[in-house]
């Protein structure tokens, strides 16, 4: 019995090894295989959600690519499309002025909103841009610029409408980036803004920029919508800076150039006023162009470092006619200003970039900058008694400006010109009096 | 100084030596066409492009360059209503062609009968690809139903393949499984509840089979699944018993190729498609060729399966735009993403 109970539990021993064995490897197998088959599956969801987030990815990039992008920044307010095809830009600068005579006031004191210009910029299909600017400044209301370009290359590109005649160098620079509150005496004798079309373009690395173009033509210093006559102007301005790519560093910010126009006039003649905005002289009232009326205008501009300098000589010749009596009357003017950057920054043409823009939690105050000015304008004398009143009108004014600027960052500028013009005749006791002026101004762009 | 004397004597000149000279400078220079077309016809119009120069020049003496522009049919019909300036359009279905003629008139509205076979040089059709040893056994359309399985396709919605792809697998339900309009649907939105992945474009759709290694069969052109497949033995292709006739459409965008002056040149291109040789290179790419004696040659590398066309199914791409593809329309009630 005892036997047969030791070979009961040894068979019992033996034969759960036998048949256990392959039962736990079966349930093994199964349990691996259904693990492989949720990793698989658990992989395969990995997959998809990494793909979706690729494809999700995707579709944004592209979707950016076409989305219309809105900018609020220091460069002003735009729209623009995403690959910055069509744009529209709103900018504008206003100029808030306060003119203080000295002296014999040849006028009020005065504030004043000196301009007041909200300007629409904009872009389409790449290649044509416009620009709407309107002026509030003054109490009027103006159309100041007007125009459309079409910039297919930088060698050549057309422009029409009514915009800046390619003349003078002070006047093209924008108002926002002149170093003095007021035009030199050139200004006086060369258009403002007229209306017609021109070809421009950069040659040779934009060394040498030209402009041709033909216009209704205007008075000095005018602007015109209209033609008041039937004959156009031509005007032609080339400017070059031959040392900008030699290297010599000094040099590159050197550059010369020379404007010309010719038409032929019908109208009354302009006068000609000082920084102070007072007219100094004007010709008789029966006096009206009656014939050609041309100009040249040689320029130069060199900036280094802080330093900037602007020079610029006008000559204008205009027939006249009072009664019976015709004749050419020359008018010249030249002007050397210089500015300099206080604190460093580099001068420029087209403004400054300010290193340390003001801001009291900083301890920052921006730049500052220091200007002067020579400038002059005469008439012939030989002929002015005919068509200008002496007692009245000066044949000769010479002006020096001393100022101080403090850009307090991009948008921001105060100014401060104090303005001295000494008269050659002008009234009836002999030379007008000298004018005196303060001018300062505060201005913002945007 | 008087207006027309300051302007008329320059431009006089600039006229009588401009267009004196343009003619000779354009011939010297010879002319470059644009051909915007769909995703997969990159290779395709590589070789056939250098073929239709050489033939050209042969022809005329003068020179001839293609450019290239190749995406998702619709994206590419939307660019060149928004100003791509094509000379020639060859698009994944006629539809796109149509939305060219009918939004920006820059074409006809009966341009499909100005070349043979309704300006469709080749066509393809719609087959799967699947992993090799075929392991969730696909057969037919029916099998890409079933619980389990995983299907990749693009969104007809943005894909001209998707189209053909989602038309296909309606008129199997139809024909086949006598499916009435309900049931149809039924089927198609089965089909799409298996599609994890819904990529916007059919090159997209075969990354996402091939290169990610996601779903387990791929419908997409024949021509595609042939290129795919091609010393790949990864992967199978498997051909239903039913499919739709995929018909690419060719077409000169007038307006454009007047402006280039390139009318008579991109006809020419279009029609050099028709020709002997350029069936033959259409076949070496996987197209079927118009052309029955190339198609005889190239019968061996072609599934034979029942094929029915468009038009005898839905009637037209408008309808069909209409019912299944607008908005709200079958696509957006039956497809639910993931």
């Amino acid at each position: 019995m005892r036997s047969l109970r030791m070979w009961s539990l040894v068979m019992a021993a033996v034969s759960s090894g036998v048949w256990g064995a392959p039962l736990a490897y079966a349930q093994d197998e199964a349990r691996i295989q259904k693990l492989e088959q949720k990793l698989e599956s658990l992989d395969q969801e990995l997959r998809i959600v990494k793909r979706q987030l690729e494809n999700e990815r995707e579709s944004a990039t592209n979707k950016a690519k076409e989305t219309a992008v809105v900018v609020a920044s220091k460069d002003g307010f735009a729209l623009q499309s995403a690959d910055k095809n069509f744009q529209l830009k709103v900018k504008g600068y206003i100029q808030a002025d306060g003119r203080f005579f000295a002296g014999n006031e040849p006028a009020n004191s005065t504030f004043l909103s000196r301009r007041v210009r909200p300007i629409i910029d904009g872009v389409l299909y790449k290649d044509y841009e416009f620009r709407l600017m309107p002026d509030f400044g003054n109490g009027t209301t103006a159309l100041v610029d007007a125009y459309i370009d079409a910039n297919y290359w930088k060698e050549l590109k057309f422009r029409v409408g009514k915009f800046k005649a390619p003349v003078g160098l002070e006047r093209l620079q924008s108002v926002t980036d002149d170093p003095f509150v007021e035009f030199g005496m050139p200004v006086n004798l060369y258009p403002n803004r007229d209306t017609g079309a021109q070809v421009s373009g950069d040659l040779f690395d934009n060394s040498v920029s030209y402009a041709l173009g033909i216009f209704n033509g205007t008075t000095d210093a005018g602007s015109t919508d209209l033609d008041t006559d039937d004959d156009k102007d031509l005007a032609f301005r080339v400017f070059a800076q031959p040392f900008k790519q030699v290297g010599i560093e000094p040099l590159e910010g050197l550059g010369v150039g020379v404007a010309t126009t010719y038409g032929h006039r019908e109208g009354t003649p302009s006068s000609y006023r000082t920084p102070g905005q007072q007219n100094f002289f004007s010709y008789r009232s029966d006096t009206f162009n009656d014939g050609v009326h041309k100009r040249i205008v040689p320029q130069a501009a060199y900036y280094w470092g802080p330093l900037g300098v602007l020079a610029e000589y006008a000559n204008t010749s205009q027939k006249l006619k009072r009664g019976g009596v015709t004749d050419n009357v020359d008018a010249w003017s030249w002007q050397i200003a210089t500015s300099y950057i206080l604190t460093g920054e580099d001068n420029s043409y087209k403004g400054i970039k300010i290193r340390h823009p003001f801001s009291l939690q900083e301890g920052t105050w921006g730049a500052a900058e220091a200007v002067a000015r020579f400038s002059s304008l005469w008439v012939d004398g030989d002929v002015l008694d005919t068509f200008a009143n002496p007692t009245t009108a000066a044949n000769r004014a010479d002006e020096f400006t001393v100022g101080l600027n403090w850009h307090l960052n991009k948008n921001v500028k105060w100014m401060t010109d104090y303005s001295h013009t000494s008269f050659n005749r002008g009234d009836i006791n002999g030379d007008r009096d000298n004018e005196n002026v303060i001018i300062a101004r505060l201005q913002l762009v945007y | 100084m008087k207006l027309r004397q300051v302007v008329g004597i320059p431009l006089a000149l600039v006229l009588v030596l401009g267009l004196g000279t343009v003619p000779a400078f354009a011939q010297e220079k010879g002319q470059t066409l644009l051909n915007v077309s769909y995703d997969p016809t990159r290779e395709l119009y590589q070789d056939y492009n250098a073929a239709f120069a050489k033939h050209w020049k042969e022809k005329t003496g003068q020179n001839v360059s293609m450019q290239q522009s190749h995406g998702g049919s619709s994206k590419q019909a939307r660019a060149v209503i928004d100003g791509l300036e094509a000379d020639v359009v060859t698009l994944a279905l006629a539809y796109d062609i149509d939305a060219i003629a009918e939004k920006a008139k820059l074409l006809p509205m009966d341009w499909q009968g100005r070349l043979p076979n309704n300006s469709a040089p080749y066509t393809s059709t719609i087959v799967f690809l699947v992993r090799k040893g075929n392991p969730k056994g696909i057969k037919d359309w029916d099998d890409l139903v079933k619980p389990g399985v995983e299907v990749i396709t693009p969104n007809p919605k943005t894909s001209g393949a998707a189209r053909w792809n989602y038309l296909a697998a309606w008129g199997y339900a139809v024909k086949k499984l006598g499916a009435d309009e309900a049931k149809a649907k039924e089927f198609v939105g089965a089909l799409y509840k298996n599609v994890p992945v819904l990529d916007s474009g059919a090159r997209g759709a075969t990354t996402t089979f091939i290169e990610r290694g996601i779903g387990d069969v791929l419908i997409n052109w024949e021509n595609e699944i042939l290129l795919s497949a091609q010393g790949n033995d990864q992967f199978e292709m498997v051909v239903p018993s039913l499919s739709i006739v995929a018909e690419p459409s060719v077409a000169m965008v007038d307006k454009n190729a007047k402006r280039h002056g390139t009318l008579e040149t991109a006809k020419a291109y279009l029609e050099y498609l028709y020709s002997d040789e350029g069936q033959d290179i259409v076949a070496k790419h996987y197209f079927r060729p118009f052309s029955a004696a190339v198609g005889a040659k190239y019968a061996q590398q072609f599934a034979t399966l029942e094929l029915f066309r468009l038009e005898e199914q839905f009637g037209n791409w408008q309808l069909v735009q209409k019912t299944h593809f607008d908005d709200k329309g079958v696509f957006d009630q039956i497809y639910q993403p993931r």
